[in-house]
């Protein structure tokens, strides 16, 4: 492998108006069930009483999500059919023609990135728009970002700029599988590990 | 954790009752070799053989069940090299070919011979090694849930519950269809056989339960657990019943005492019992998947 592409998603300006979504979900002809691409909603905080007044620590961010194309991608090693491959460049990418359908790699990942078509039996999930990047142009999701909160490019070009990580909750530690994702946090991320903190848009991820 | 999981649960649940079922009958031919006549062993023998090709069959059929492209089935051996889940399905298809071979073996002669004798263990060997194969499977990294030592307990155990159950059941009922004049000597070795079986399977069962209140401590099983809590209740009764119905043996001389029809209503309906204690219990393993992360 020669190079790695990855994203860059800057959770301290999303809004979480969801355009990464849409784009991606017309892009591909996904069904609501069948999102490639997520954007989740965390909530924390709580209210407190302090004299005659309440206090309040409310804080809520938002975080744009897809396949990362991972460094070590637990979906290419679990596949039993060998139907999930990575290309020189980085891009995990389903052979949906060979694939069995068995939802093995759906359990592994822990992004939940393979999503599974009713349709055609098989999974499915983010290829990073590779026909468009094979066309010098960018994937469809960071194209429709209008607050610029999503970047694409060299992972390691993204990875060396300042106050860059790949872990803010709810992620799962980046040892598991090294994501070519590097995340800018909210400034409130760092309080989800002090107050209660939930993701709030279960049924929408679902 | 989407989809339909009962094909998995019955394929797992299956496979691991045929592979104690095999092992078992063996260990019992070799406590019995002095006591069972040739008839008896080779009735014993068959049906045991018999019954593991059809359990491994509805198994790996059941399966295909689960799988969106079942067209493509016969790809997914093809990443040895990483994947469990292609060892496993190789492993199956490998133990299931053993199990024909028995069975070839003993049907082709008129009793045991060496030859049935190598391919048993053989056959049993492979088995075991294919339920280790079947932990890896669900052993992920990146599911802390099944990502433990319960996993391996949860599906040996299931090995040498159903197995011993099978095989006593099937002897006793053996015993009552070549009922002969060694009566006397069968009968108390098999109530000792009777008796073991059922203390370890009430030992198993009991470590089992403690490892689904330790299992407690993941929220997410915690809520699995209290949305399942009448499948637990239906569990344990089953279990207390099955074991119950294993136990009459132990007081009433089936071999002078029973018909083979009544003797294989009582264990077989004890054994179902059983059985769909261990289908409930594996449907509440699957319902404890949780990702690490998202």
């Amino acid at each position: 492998m020669t190079i790695q592409y990855g994203f860059y998603i800057n959770s301290s300006v999303c809004s979480g108006c969801k355009a990464c979504q849409i784009a991606c979900r017309d892009k591909n002809n996904l069904e609501d069930s069948r999102l490639w691409r997520k954007v989740i909603e965390v909530c924390g905080g709580d209210w407190s009483i302090q004299g005659d007044a309440w206090q309040q620590t409310i804080f809520a961010y938002h975080i744009s999500m897809a396949c990362n194309h991972c460094e070590d991608p637990i979906c290419v090693k679990v596949c039993p059919t060998k139907s999930i491959s990575k290309r020189d460049d980085g891009i995990v990418l389903i052979n949906e023609n060979t694939c069995v359908g068995c939802r093995y790699c759906e359990w592994a990942c822990p992004y939940g990135a393979p999503r599974y078509n009713e349709k055609t039996g098989t999974m499915t999930k983010c290829n990073l728009c590779y026909d468009r990047i094979d066309n010098d142009q960018l994937p469809v999701c960071v194209s429709a970002c209008g607050l610029r909160a999503l970047e694409f490019g060299e992972i390691t070009d993204l990875r060396s700029k300042e106050d860059r990580t790949a872990v803010i909750y709810p992620l799962p530690e980046a040892a598991l599988t090294q994501p070519a994702c590097v995340i800018k946090p909210h400034h409130n991320a760092s309080r989800s590990c002090k107050t209660p903190t939930e993701i709030v848009n279960h049924e929408e991820l679902k | 954790m989407k989809g339909n999981q009962w094909p998995l649960v019955l394929f797992t649940v299956l496979t691991q009752w045929g592979v104690g079922l095999l092992l078992i009958s063996g260990v019992i031919r070799f406590i019995l070799a002095d006591q069972l006549n040739d008839t008896q062993a080779d009735l014993f023998a068959g049906t045991v053989a018999l019954l593991v090709i059809c359990l491994t069959l509805i198994g790996m059929m059941t399966s295909l069940l689960h799988l969106g492209s079942p067209r493509n089935a016969y790809r997914a051996v093809l990443n040895l090299g990483s994947s469990w889940l292609s060892a496993e399905i190789l492993l199956v298809l490998i133990f299931l070919l053993a199990a024909i071979g028995y069975g070839v073996s003993l049907w082709s002669g008129s009793h045991l011979t060496r030859f049935s004798t190598i391919v048993f263990w053989i056959g049993s060997g492979l088995g075991l090694f294919l339920v280790f194969v079947m932990t890896n499977v669900y052993r992920l990294k990146t599911v802390p849930t099944w990502n433990s030592p319960t996993t391996v307990f949860s599906f040996f155990k299931t090995v040498f519950l159903l197995g011993p159950l099978a095989a006593i059941a099937i002897l006793q009922v053996v015993q009552c269809v070549t009922l002969d004049n060694q009566l006397s000597n069968q009968t108390s070795s098999l109530t000792t056989i009777f008796s073991w079986v059922i203390l370890s399977a009430l030992l198993l069962l009991v470590l089992d339960m403690m490892t689904t209140l330790q299992k407690g401590v993941s929220k997410k099983l915690s809520r699995a657990i209290a949305e399942t809590r009448k499948s637990l209740y239906l569990r344990l009764f089953l279990i207390l019943a099955g074991l119950s119905l294993f136990s009459i043996p132990l007081f009433l001389d089936f071999s002078a005492s029973a018909s083979p029809a009544t003797a294989s209503l009582v264990l077989g309906t004890a054994f179902l019992f059983i059985l769909i204690s261990e289908l409930i219990d594996r449907k509440l393993f699957y319902a404890s998947f949780e990702r690490a992360g998202l």
